[in-house]
Formats: C-alpha cells, sequence, structure tokens
C-alpha cells in the first residue's frame, strides 16, 4: 500500500465497535488507528495526523463533544464524524455547529457508513486543493522580492529583520528599484498585516502636502452638507503610512509629521480634539536625504525620527546575474491568463535585457516585457521584440501603410513631409491614431506599443477626441 | 492436490501453488447442491483443493435477540477457532450484522485465515421479488470469491468490474464480474501462500 493511505481514527469505549469499525474500514485499503477514550485519541493526535476521525458521542470521561473540540485545536483538518445513539441527535447536530464534518445514527448503514467517509476524503482533498492553489496564487500575486545576488540576499534578509521590529523605515534606492515593493512587503510580514497600508505620494503636485489629506477635515469648518474626510492618518491607524518620495514634503508639512511623531497624536482639521496615533510609518526616497539636511531642506529631527532603520535597494545594473530570473518573474506576472503563451525568451534576448544599463530599473524592465509580450510572437520573446533605451518612435515603414489611410494624412504625400509641417502635438495625435487602428482599437496594446501606460493613452484619447477616433 | 486438475482453468490467481479451501455450510437446512457448484467454480478461479466440510457448530451462539441477527464477528471467530491450516469459508442462509452496522453480506479476516458469507440477502425474495436460483448462485459466488479475496490480502478495487469492487447492495453485486481484475491478480500473486 502506498503512503497516500487515507488515515481514520476510530474512538470509541466500546472494544466491538473499535473491532468491527477497524476490520470493516481496512478492507477498503485504509489505515486505521483505534482509541478506547478522548485523552488516547488526543495523544495519537499529537504524534500522527488524521484524514478523519470517527468519534463516539458518548464516552466516559471525555465524550465526544468535549473530544471534538480539543482536536479542532490540535488538527483542525481532520474531518471529524460523529457516532451516536438514536436518542442523542440533538448533541450530534450541536457538534455539527462545532465544526464537526457530519453525525451518524448506530446502528449504520454500511452504505452510509462507507459513503459519509469517502465524501468526508473527497472534501479533505478539495479542501487540500484549493489551499495548494491559493498558496500558489497569493505567490504569484503577493509582494516577492526577486534575486540570488549578494546585494538581494542582503536586501531580503534585512527586509525580514525590519518586518518584525515595527520601527520607522527608510528606503533609499533609484526610481524604478522597488522601493514601494519592499515598502508592502515590510508591512505584510509585519506584525500589522492586518491593518491597512496607505501609500501616500509626496509632493506629486508641488509643493506642500494638503494637510487635510494627511489629517482629514472635520467639524465646524465644513458645510453641513458635507461628510467629515478621513485623512491618511485615519486610514493607516494600526496599520502602515507609505510617505513615498519623502524627501518632496514641504517644510510645513514636515513640520507638522514631526509634531504628530512626537505626540503620537494629531488633530483633525476643523476639530479641537486631538486623536492618538498608531500606525508604522515607512518612507522612501530616490534622493539621499542626509545633504538634504545639511543642506538643511530636510528637518534633521524629522529625518532621525523617519529613518531609524534605512535599507537600500540596488540598482538593476549592479546586480545584472539577477536579470535572467527578474525576466522571467516579470514575464510571468505580466502575461495576461488568456493571452499568447510566452514561455521565455531567445538568448540574444537575454544578452540584450543584461547588457542594458536599466537607468529606471526595474520599472523599465517590467515596461520593455510588457511591450515585448504584444509585439513578440510566442513562445519565446526575442531580442528584436525588446525596445530598450528611451522611447523612440517606432519603425516608421509599417505605420505609413496605415497613416495613409487616416483622414488626418490622406492629403499628404510622404510622412516626412507631413511631420515636418505639423506641431508636436498633431504628430502625437496622428500617431496614436495609426498606432491605435493598427492595433484594431485595443488599447493596451496599442499603449505597449507607444511605450506608455493605458492609463497615460487613455488621457491622452481625452484630450484628441474630437479629431483622433479611428474608425 | 487432486482435485486441481478436475477443470481446465482460466487464468490462475496462482498456477503454482493451490488453494487449500474448506467450504464450511453453517446451521444450513439443506446443504449440498449449491455448495458443490459454489466449491468447483471456486477451484478454477483459485486453482487448488476445494472441498466442503459441514461446521461442528451451529448459529445458536450467534444470535443477537434485540437485533434479531446473527453477529458475522462471533461467526468467523468460531469459525477461525477449527484447527488445520486450510483457509476457511464459512456459509450461512442467516442475516449477518457486525457491531455498529446494519446488515453485512459477509466479513473476512484481511489478509487471516477465512471469511464468512451471508446468502441471506443474496436472494431476489427478500425483496419482494420472484425467486431466481440462477441469479442467488451467481451472487454468492462472486460475494464468496470477493471475500476470500480480502482473506488473501486483497482490498477493495476501483474498477468497478472487479469482483474486489466493492458492494453494498445486491444490484451492485450484479454489476460486477465474477472475475478478478488484472491488478488484483498480479496482487494476489505477489501473497505469500500458507
Ligand atoms: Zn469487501
Ligand atoms: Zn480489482
Amino acid at each position: 500500500m502506498p503512503n497516500s493511505q487515507p488515515r481514520i481514527l476510530i474512538v470509541d469505549d466500546e472494544a466491538a465497535v473499535r473491532d468491527s469499525l477497524r476490520r470493516w474500514f481496512e478492507l477498503d485499503g485504509y489505515a486505521i488507528e483505534v482509541a478506547d477514550s478522548g485523552a488516547a485519541a488526543l495523544r495519537r493526535m499529537q504524534e500522527v495526523s488524521f484524514d478523519v476521525a470517527l468519534i463516539d458521542l458518548r464516552m466516559p470521561g471525555m465524550d465526544g463533544v468535549a473530544l471534538q473540540q480539543r482536536m479542532h485545536e490540535v488538527t483542525p483538518d481532520t474531518a471529524v464524524i460523529i457516532v451516536t445513539a438514536f436518542g442523542t441527535i440533538q448533541s450530534a447536530v450541536e457538534v455539527l455547529k462545532h465544526g464537526a464534518f457530519d453525525y451518524l445514527t448506530k446502528p449504520v448503514d454500511p452504505d452510509e457508513l462507507s459513503r459519509m467517509v469517502r465524501r468526508a476524503l473527497e472534501l479533505r482533498e478539495l479542501r487540500a486543493q484549493n489551499n495548494r492553489l491559493r498558496r500558489a496564487v497569493d505567490h504569484r500575486g503577493g509582494a516577492v522580492i526577486v534575486g540570488e545576488t549578494p546585494a538581494m540576499r542582503t536586501l531580503r534578509a534585512q527586509v525580514a529583520e525590519a518586518a518584525s521590529a515595527d520601527v520607522p523605515v527608510l528606503i533609499c534606492g533609484e526610481t524604478g528599484t522597488g522601493k514601494h515593493l519592499v515598502a508592502t512587503v515590510l508591512h505584510t510580514a509585519g506584525p500589522r498585516r492586518y491593518f491597512s497600508f496607505v501609500p501616500l505620494a509626496c509632493g506629486v503636485s508641488e509643493g506642500e502636502l494638503g494637510d487635510d489629506e494627511l489629517l482629514g477635515q472635520e467639524g465646524g469648518s465644513l458645510p453641513p452638507t458635507t461628510l467629515p474626510r478621513m485623512g491618511k492618518l485615519q486610514l493607516a491607524e494600526g496599520g502602515t503610512l507609505f510617505l513615498d518620495e519623502v524627501a518632496r514634503l514641504g517644510p510645513q508639512t514636515q513640520r507638522a509629521l514631526l509634531e504628530l511623531l512626537r505626540r503620537g497624536s494629531f488633530t483633525p482639521l476643523g476639530s479641537t480634539r486631538p486623536r492618538a496615533t498608531d500606525f508604522r510609518l515607512i518612507s522612501a526616497s530616490s534622493v539621499a536625504l542626509a545633504p538634504l539636511v545639511q543642506a538643511n531642506r530636510f528637518s534633521a529631527d524629522l529625518y532621525y525620527r523617519v529613518a531609524v532603520l534605512t535599507l537600500t535597494c540596488p540598482p538593476l545594473r549592479e546586480r545584472r546575474a539577477d536579470i535572467p530570473a527578474l525576466a522571467r518573474h516579470l514575464l510571468e506576472r505580466l502575461s495576461s491568463p488568456g493571452g499568447a503563451p510566452f514561455t521565455g525568451f531567445t538568448p540574444p534576448a537575454l544578452e540584450r535585457l543584461v547588457g542594458y544599463d536599466w537607468p529606471r530599473n526595474v520599472r523599465e524592465l517590467a515596461n520593455a516585457i510588457e511591450r515585448a509580450l504584444v509585439v513578440g510572437r510566442p513562445p519565446l520573446i526575442g531580442a528584436e521584440d525588446l525596445l530598450l533605451g528611451p522611447v523612440s518612435a517606432p519603425p516608421a515603414a509599417p505605420l505609413r501603410e496605415t497613416t495613409t489611410t487616416t483622414e488626418t494624412t490622406t492629403t499628404e504625400t510622404t510622412t516626412t513631409e507631413t511631420t515636418t509641417d505639423l506641431s508636436l502635438a498633431a504628430v502625437e495625435q496622428q500617431h496614436i491614431a495609426a498606432v491605435l487602428e493598427r492595433c484594431q482599437g485595443d488599447r493596451r496594446r496599442a499603449a505597449a506599443l507607444l511605450g506608455i501606460a493605458p492609463a497615460l493613452l487613455d488621457e491622452k484619447l481625452a484630450l484628441l477626441k474630437p479629431h483622433a477616433a479611428p474608425g | 492436490m487432486g482435485s486441481r486438475s478436475d477443470i481446465a482453468p482460466p487464468p490462475r490467481a496462482r498456477p503454482e501453488r493451490g488453494l487449500r479451501l474448506w467450504i464450511v455450510p453453517i446451521g444450513l437446512k439443506q446443504a449440498l447442491p449449491w455448495t458443490e457448484a459454489l466449491a468447483a467454480q471456486l477451484r478454477s478461479v483459485f486453482g487448488g483443493e476445494v472441498i466442503v466440510a459441514p461446521a461442528p457448530f451451529g448459529l445458536e451462539a450467534s444470535f443477537d435477540p434485540q437485533r434479531g441477527q446473527y453477529n458475522a464477528l462471533e461467526l468467523l471467530e468460531r469459525l477461525l477457532a477449527l484447527p488445520g491450516s486450510q483457509r476457511l469459508l464459512g456459509i450461512v442462509e442467516v442475516d449477518l450484522f457486525i457491531p455498529m452496522l446494519t446488515y453485512v453480506f459477509g466479513q473476512a479476516q484481511l489478509n487471516g485465515r477465512g471469511a464468512i458469507l451471508s446468502s441471506y440477502r443474496l436472494d431476489n425474495t427478500i425483496y419482494g421479488l420472484a425467486r431466481d436460483d440462477r441469479l442467488r448462485a451467481a451472487r454468492i459466488a462472486k460475494e464468496a470469491i470477493h471475500e476470500l479475496g480480502h482473506a488473501l490480502g486483497l482490498v477493495h478495487c476501483r474498477d468497478p468490474d472487479c469482483v474486489m469492487h466493492s458492494s453494498l447492495y445486491v444490484e451492485e453485486i450484479d454489476l460486477k464480474s465474477a472475475a478478478l481484475c488484472a491488478c488484483c491478480r498480479r496482487r494476489l500473486r505477489e501473497v505469500p501462500t500458507e
């Protein structure tokens, strides 16, 4: 018999019942163990795991209900079937509420007994499959720091340590090195993972971070019809506040933040009542903060509070050995489920990837792969599918065929003549229209071909709408 | 091993060493016609020596007045207490049960010396259907082979056509064949005899 033989534990104080059940199930090829009391059963369960336990409801000492509850703590995966006499169905139903799989009344129909055990095993197998699937999905969808170079191993170890430390962390690194990713990992691997991770991009719109965005707004200063606005701090309560590009914080926000960290409380705008705060602060910066501190452009006090621990994400060009694995990882993540099945890269493509300098790091690598997935032909991404370096206009030849069919260019004779006379905006408009047509209106593909995010393409299309809608 | 050559056997489970089996009727009203036929059938499947030898004990002690049935485990125990090294297949016409279960067609000692089998629920008349002796004989043969298979170490088989497929209703017995599947035959050969 293989080891995969299902294991069944029979718990009954009556020897004849134990014996007959053991014989019965042995004929089905199951591995059977028996226990004559709840205590004996629990002892055994701590040593061996069982797929199914058949438990007599009425036993001296620990009865079936008590055993089932204790078992649930020890081996929650074991399917419990309660065996009961006719008079005690009520209590059997009680046991079901506590997570037993089902119950049987004795004497049991042989057919019913066999089927129930089989169903319990099937359910267990289904659950196990689901768990395996979920783990696989978590692994793919969740944040993973990929790389086996010494720099990345060190970073991973530091992240693991910092995650549990629950102190403010500053993550440094060039644009696109994965600072945001590291911040997510710090959050999800730390004690605050069940609360929110609240990212806040500092100084996107230049200057000060809106106070109301951070602190929220409530009470008298608001018109009566407006709902109080939750600030990021409130959203992050119990969880993590991630300040991206923290160097861009204006002096006023720096002071507010420092005040807040000192006191452990803040006062929402329009309110007089301070609120206690409890969140973990993680900050990221693509520029070194120390020179800014020396130049008095970043508060030294705030710096020391923000950077209790500092982690550094190495640039991609300093860990070229990771590029093939990282590229494969990104390929897997970026492939759309129904899309063309790409399995990897041709050797020349890998050579190009490893040889390139990646000034925008992993983000740039991801963009290059995302585009290659659209233009390449499965199963392998070739060197010619990779558009590296500053995004230049795609090759003109194939585009010209299509541009001639669009309204804007029908009067023109050649593209060169066309573009020299047109404004930049008009060229862009014309080019977008042509690419969209080439992609048969598929915006995702078009965005990839254009080397921009789909959202940006949508934005541009909204602006160009009156002229550019093809077809 | 005298009777081994009596019948030209279809693929034998263990051609090199036959089974020494006693069919032991217990408390049968009229014994012999179908027990002899069964012996011939078991010989053809397992080979070896099969004889009919009535039990030196009756059914009375195994009767459970509360359930109105006979305790299969108790009967099996008595049967296996018989002296000798031969395998034993006890046969009864009364309804059998084991503690916990409402009824059983039979009961075997897995990898043991023997098994017990009841013809009671294999008879159409208890289901209110017309008497069919040939069907009953066929069911008895299948269950006998099945229980002996257990005694020889076989567990239930997934192949629905195999005689070792578990059947909890007579209809299920009718659906399967009287033969061991290739897989069970191979497993049987691996079991050391005596
Ligand atoms: Zn069986
Ligand atoms: Zn089989």
